[in-house]
């Protein structure tokens, strides 16, 4: 299955796993040493970007499974996951020491196919004005940003703050789903509901912090491992 | 049932149905079929605007032509939603 690298696997999957967990958990903490120790295990800087292409989609995946709540469908053999509701978010360091990930790090990632399909997502889910306004999103995604510690974009979208309930239910809406996504609760989404929210404007809510996560560790992901 | 409104395959019509269709055609392995008729409840999740659906798992394909093996995206998809506290 592994195609002769086996006798690799068991290190370089924990280093692999190590990385997902970090990447997932606490992006702001990723380090040019997590990059070292990736490439000790013979993964290269495409493989590095894979892995947190996958590490981000993920982000994005499990947000909207959790703010759905979809149920689980697929037949296993394992037992059924009981997630830990009460599971305490790693604690966020102040703003001062958030990481900067340089311009050129922030760049879509460099296998084509992904670079293409993801331009096509983000423009869809951050730029059109229907069935949330831009105002909106980015209300959404400047509070995603903030919890991922992500500085570059919580500075690019400083000015979008609450001004009135609507937008600070928005926002109350985007951090929770961000830093305790296995707290989403049917409430969450009801309150929206009420708030004059239609069912699609829902859907987009939860894209478009799920993608704000996700993006936040592609970018953390590839500028902060490279030395 | 869902907290969010979706659209099963069978209700699905035009633009909805399209993009359910090849989606389906999509090759996938057999453990992410699910036992039953209608489409991935994540994927449904998207059903309330197809435009949104296929742009999301374009990038999801997208993934399987990377540097890393099955295996291995495999390992990391499931660190990365076990981290979150997630069944997905």
């Amino acid at each position: 299955m592994l195609k002769g690298e086996d006798d690799l696997l068991p290190a370089r999957a924990a280093e692999l796993a190590r990385f997902a967990a970090t990447l997932t958990a606490a992006p702001w903490s990723i380090t040019p040493e997590h990059g070292a120790r990736l490439a000790a295990q013979g993964l290269g800087s495409d493989a590095i970007e894979a892995a947190t292409g996958v590490v981000a989609m993920f982000n994005y995946l499990t947000r909207v499974a959790d703010a759905s709540g979809i149920e689980f469908d697929y037949v296993s053999p394992l037992p059924v996951f009981q997630p830990d509701r009460d599971r305490e978010p790693v604690p966020r360091p102040d703003r001062a020491s958030w990481p900067v990930v340089p311009a050129e790090h922030r760049r879509l990632p460099g296998f084509l196919a992904m670079a293409q399909a993801w331009r096509q997502w983000r423009e869809y889910v951050f730029d059109t004005e229907e069935p949330l306004s831009r105002r909106e999103r980015r209300l959404l995604a400047a509070a995603a940003a903030r919890e991922c510690c992500d500085r570059t974009r919580a500075d690019e979208l400083a000015d979008h703050t609450p001004r009135d309930d609507r937008e600070s239910l928005l926002d109350s809406f985007a951090r929770k789903l961000s830093r305790q996504p296995w707290r989403m609760a049917a409430a969450d989404l009801a309150a929206l509901r009420d708030a004059g929210y239609p069912e699609p404007a829902l859907l987009h809510a939860i894209s478009v912090v799920a993608l704000q996560n996700a993006e936040s560790r592609l970018a953390m992901g590839r500028g902060l491992t490279a030395g | 049932m869902a907290w969010l409104a979706t659209i099963s395959r069978a209700e699905a019509a035009g633009e909805l149905a399209e993009t359910y269709a090849a989606m389906a055609a999509r090759p996938i392995p057999e453990a992410y079929r699910p036992p039953h008729d209608d489409a991935p409840g994540i994927i449904r999740a998207h059903s309330l605007d197809a435009e949104l659906m296929r742009r999301t798992f374009a990038v999801s394909g997208s993934l399987h032509r990377s540097a890393l093996g099955w295996a291995e995206r495999e390992l990391i998809s499931s660190v990365t939603s076990r981290t979150n506290q997630c069944f997905y």
